[in-house]
């Protein structure tokens, strides 16, 4: 992956024909070029907590143009001072980077809204003299993202009017791109319409679709931990590898976004696109580079050769958690929480078995668990090492010896740990676990960027290989289907105290296989 | 926390870090880098940006507080850990006297393992960063030429000591400029711009970089202009103007915060926040990337491109004028007193005086001479220092050493006199323990210590009272050889010199910069065999052929000779 510093692979032909970005010159900052930015939604609380604020930090950062545009579209009517005022006070209560209002001096000169419904031709036409204005006078190039915070029902209408007002075509030399927010469908048949109707109005490498996990740079740090070490690849396998474990746990519960995720569930809303890239990412074999399409074109390998437990029943687990109270505070259980139907049957809680038929895996469980309200807010990936033979050692020496296992943290405390055995002072022999711990220094996350602004910026400068593809997108519902269908028809949520780390089928899924859950 | 140990050694701290971890725990986890900051000042700000650094980049930092003019020498040590150290952990060595003459080994216990070391000078440049003890083991040697007390001067010298992994902080405070300029260069319709102009003083360090960047990377010539007459005074680059086709692309300072950017199609300006960089960023910046900055070092050399000529060193000085006298031991004599007062005169003015001794016959006959020629000017010699201009690399004893030569003649009568014997710098030998490389290295950076660098920033100053050379009869001079490529080393104060043409051939010698750093040159040449050496060595200042020809003093150039070696001066 490159990041910001190094110049983007894929990027426009023009780019590259700048003199003065010399590939060498690793310290000269990748500034996004003249470009503006459209946005739907842009009252939204992503917007407005995420979206907005990012903008504002890149441009902090010195990472976004002096020509860049950024116009809102909505229902409101604001002129563009009101729009003004509301990005500053957006900005002022979530940015990263402090507020400071020379930084907002420069955003502001760009800032336009246009008064609108989706279904307004009119508010398109003047959508479009607003970016060619844009053009004219900030010298935005031609270059325009469709940033659509909206949700999917919205598409056709909005893609309908882009193609109709022209926006989505750009003149010679210039792009025009849109992006789009998971959730990517709800199955593989929603996630094929879905991108029928984007792609119907731009073209398929034009498509940027966000998962902002994928932003964060310890995902990129699981590949310079495999492919830049000498040390992982060796292990890296059937042969010594005994399973792997891949948690995202939230110690919190759906908070405000009951309408979003009833109905939908652990598994649609983080196992298909999260917890599935980690696996793609921690199984794929080499990629020949970096580019973005020999990263796609394994991890689509290694989805496709995905392969489900032959008895679903006994090889996943759902639960949904109840009331109690979880570290000192006293929770609603999940069917009391607003806008949460009694009846719900959708999933808080989410664990299943995969194998991957490849050479290198076969035999290898991979366990997926993630949900809400468990013990602690943790990601993380640990492949547990087969036992060693002892064959020296007397059976006591060894009792309090678990198997070796490499921790990849992703969040918090960003890092890898390694647990080995060894000698305990003093004693004649004895053999205990110990950790090796590498942090990216305590303070990293202070300096690490908010993954919205890598992603925007990545966006800007067309850079793709954070960003996943149709392809890979209809992998994943192709592996999650069955389990998500079978769930419906057989088996409801297992209740679980907020605060564990899930039901007990959960437990008793792992146990079949003789294997236990890691405490992450 | 804050450990404070009087009167240690290396070890000692060593030791002392180990058990605060196993009482704290405080300070293992995770150093990706050792950081050394050689620090002649203040050392408040450089560590204070090296706390800040090691939140993104967690490190080991050790501080070399120096005092090498200290009587008494001795190590005192400060550990921080924890909250007085950031995400790092800080060793700040307080080193008088002669401790510095091995700081490699001082640092050398406290290098965490494996991990690549980064060398920071704050103020001071070394001549050239990596002949320095330290930098020659570093990744990475940051100076800061705009720190310097001439920041021009000091980036020449920067750059005739060039090598990969070199870096100044006068090119980090261009980053954000540069990445602005290069995103102004990509306002549609991209063209070349036929005309380039970078608003600032020539005299900034940055200011000159930024117009040697945008030149070298864009083939246009980019003229330093002045800012304008009612610009704030900023230090560094007030603007930068892309003249093109369809018309000016102009970015121009207005704050400490922000700039503004016109563009031919719009000339009402845009604001674009570039807020001045602080010492944390910059140092965070550098300590980002360990592997060589190759932009910056082809921009260095093409700032100065013009300096290839060894003989530049020599140009610009009084002409010399000859001395002859009927022979050998007369040559002696008159270069003695001749010295003899010239040192004198240098302590009771400078109340320091510099003196370079040579070999040879007629070289040690002068040693030999000179006490007595001191004796009688009544100097006080405890702030006398002896060099050499020159020695071979063999046993320390071997009659082939200039100083074994001097010694009884020379060194023994001024010690006794009053010199003391941390005075005489004797450039090393095997005996040493060290290579011949790590050899001149360690005689170059001893003089930088006294302040042997301060003319090697320019032809203008002194270090050198009185410079004493043998002449060869091929016309050398110390162990530059004619046509010899060692001799063309300029970026170091003393280099090796392999496969001399003259036995032994493992030398190591001065260079052509600090040779000429000297205020009085006395060239002392007895016997009809250096006849046409001489002869030659009077001719147009010529080092490639004629080294003889091309050392001069800022004040005097005297050839000492006897009449046969004058025999074929003309007139």
């Amino acid at each position: 992956m490159t990041d910001t510093n190094t110049p983007p692979v894929g990027a426009d032909a023009e780019d590259l024909l700048n003199p003065l970005r010399d590939p060498r010159d690793r310290r000269l900052p990748l500034i996004a070029g003249p470009s503006s930015m459209v946005m739907f939604g842009v009252t939204g609380d992503l917007a407005r907590k995420k979206l907005l604020p990012a903008i504002y930090d890149l441009t902090h950062r010195g990472l976004l143009p002096p020509s860049f545009g950024l116009v809102g579209f909505g229902r409101r009517e604001w002129s563009d001072d009101d729009f003004a005022e509301y990005v500053r006070k957006s900005v002022s209560e979530h940015s990263r980077t402090g507020f400071s209002e020379s930084v907002f001096e420069q955003l502001r000169g760009g800032l336009r809204f246009v008064t609108g419904t989706f279904d307004d031709s009119a508010a398109f036409e003047r959508l479009t003299e607003v970016v060619g204005e844009l053009d004219r006078t900030r010298g935005t190039g031609g270059n325009h993202a469709f940033y659509l915070s909206i949700p999917p029902d919205a598409f056709p209408k909005v893609c309908g009017q882009l193609a109709e007002s022209g926006l989505n075509t750009p003149r010679d030399g210039s792009w025009r791109r849109v992006v789009i927010e998971k959730p990517f469908g709800h199955d593989l048949e929603s996630a094929r319409e879905l991108n029928a109707v984007v792609e119907k109005v731009f073209r398929p490498e034009d498509v940027f679709r966000i998962d902002h996990y994928l932003g964060k740079e310890t995902v990129q740090n699981i590949l310079a931990l495999r492919f830049a070490n000498q040390l992982y690849e060796p292990v890296w396998n059937a042969g010594y590898v005994d399973h792997v474990q891949i948690t995202m746990a939230e110690d919190i519960g759906i908070g405000s976004r009951a309408g979003y995720y009833d109905g939908i569930g652990t598994a649609r809303d983080v196992i298909q696109n999260h917890l599935l890239q980690l696996l793609a990412l921690t199984a794929m074999e080499e990629p020949v580079s970096f580019r973005a399409s020999d990263l796609r074109a394994e991890k689509e390998k290694v989805l496709s050769a995905i392969e489900l437990p032959e008895d679903l029943g006994e090889h996943t687990a759902r639960g949904q958690y109840v009331g109690g109270w979880q570290g000192g505070e006293e929770v609603r259980p999940y069917l009391e929480e607003d806008g949460i139907p009694a009846d719900s049957t959708t999933e808080t809680f989410a664990a299943m078995r995969l194998d991957i038929a490849t050479r290198r895996w076969a035999g290898v469980p991979f366990y997926l668990r993630a949900g809400k309200r468990l013990g602690r807010r943790v990601t993380e990936i640990a492949l547990v090492f087969k036992r060693a033979p002892f064959l020296p050692f007397r059976s006591t020496d060894t009792a309090d010896l678990g198997q070796n296992a490499i921790v990849i943290r992703v969040q918090p405390d960003e890092g890898v740990t390694i647990r080995f055995g060894s000698k305990v002072p003093g004693t004649q022999m004895e053999v205990r676990d110990v950790t090796m711990d590498f942090a990216y220094g305590m303070n990293f996350t202070e300096e690490s960027p908010e993954a919205y602004e890598r992603l925007i910026l990545d966006m800007l400068l067309g850079d793709p290989p954070l960003f996943p593809r149709q392809k890979e997108v209809e992998l994943s519902w192709k592996i999650l289907d069955p389990i998500t269908d079978y769930w419906a028809e057989q088996m409801d949520p297992a209740p679980y105290r907020p605060g564990s780390w899930g039901p007990d089928t959960a437990h008793e899924m792992l146990a079949r296989d003789g294997r236990t859950w890691r405490r992450p | 926390m804050i450990t404070t140990l009087t009167d240690t050694t290396a070890s000692a701290i060593d030791k002392k870090m180990i058990e605060m971890r196993e009482t704290f725990g405080a300070n293992t986890i995770g150093r990706v880098l050792t950081l050394i900051i050689i620090a002649t000042g203040d050392i408040e700000e450089p560590l204070e940006a090296a706390i800040s650094a090691s939140h993104e980049h967690p490190a080991r930092v050790l501080v070399v507080d120096a005092d090498p003019e200290a009587e008494v020498s001795g190590l005192d040590a400060e550990i921080r850990v924890g909250r007085d150290a950031g995400a790092g952990e800080i060793v700040i060595l307080r080193a008088r006297g002669d401790i510095m003459s091995s700081l490699d080994t001082l640092v050398m216990a406290l290098l965490l393992p494996d991990a690549p070391i980064v060398t920071w000078w704050p103020e001071g440049a070394p001549s050239a960063p990596v002949h320095d003890v330290l930098g020659s083991m570093s990744q990475r040697r940051i100076t800061d030429s705009a720190a310097c007390p001439a920041p021009i001067a000091t980036l020449k010298r920067l750059r005739r000591g060039y090598s990969h992994g070199d870096s100044d902080l006068a090119w980090a405070r261009l980053t954000r400029w540069r990445g602005l300029v290069a995103s102004a260069y990509e306002v549609p319709p991209v063209s070349v711009p036929k005309q380039v102009q970078v608003a600032g003083s020539a005299e900034n360090p940055s200011v000159v970089l930024m117009a040697a960047w945008l030149s070298h990377t864009l083939g246009v010539d980019a003229k330093i202009v002045d800012p304008s007459d009612d610009a704030p005074d900023y230090a560094g680059v007030h603007g930068v103007r892309l003249l093109r086709a369809d018309g000016t692309i102009d970015l121009t300072r207005v704050s400490d915060e922000a700039i503004v950017l016109t563009l031919p199609t719009d000339d009402s300006g845009q604001h674009v926040t570039m807020p001045r960089r602080t010492l944390n960023e910059l140092l965070a910046e550098e300590l980002r990337r360990l592997d060589p900055d190759e932009v910056y070092g082809e921009v260095l050399a093409s700032t100065f491109s013009d300096i290839v000529d060894s003989g530049t060193f020599a140009t610009g000085k009084p002409a010399p004028t000859d001395t002859v006298v009927a022979d050998a031991d007369a040559v002696a004599v008159a270069a003695a007193e001749s010295a003899a007062s010239q040192l004198a005169t240098a302590l009771k003015e400078r109340s320091v005086a510099h003196l370079v001794v040579t070999g040879g016959t007629v070289g040690t006959k002068t040693a030999g001479a000179l006490p007595a020629a001191l004796r009688s000017t009544g100097a006080d010699l405890t702030h006398l220092h002896i060099w050499w201009g020159d020695e071979r690399f063999v046993d320390p004893e071997s009659a082939d050493r200039n100083e074994v030569a001097v010694r009884a003649g020379l060194l023994e009568p001024l010690q006794e006199a009053g010199l003391p014997s941390r005075n005489i710098h004797i450039m090393p030998s095997p005996a040493d323990g060290m290579s011949l490389e790590d050899a001149a290295a360690w005689y170059g950076q001893q003089l930088d210590l006294l302040g042997g660098d301060e003319p090697f920033r320019t032809r203008g100053g002194a270090f050198f009272d009185v410079l004493m050379l043998g002449v060869g009869p091929d016309g050398h001079v110390a162990s530059l050889f004619p046509e010899h490529p060692d001799q063309r080393q300029v970026g170091a104060s003393a280099i090796a010199v392999k496969g001399s043409p003259k036995p032994p051939s493992e030398r190591v010698s001065l260079t052509w910069p600090v040779l000429n750093s000297s205020r009085h040159v006395a060239l002392l040449v007895a016997g009809g065999e250096k006849a046409d050496a001489v002869a030659d060595g009077h001719g147009e200042i010529d080092p490639w052929p004629v080294p003889a020809s091309a050392v001069r003093g800022l004040e005097t150039t005297t050839w000492f000779l006897d009449t046969a070696a004058a025999s074929r001066l003309k007139g």
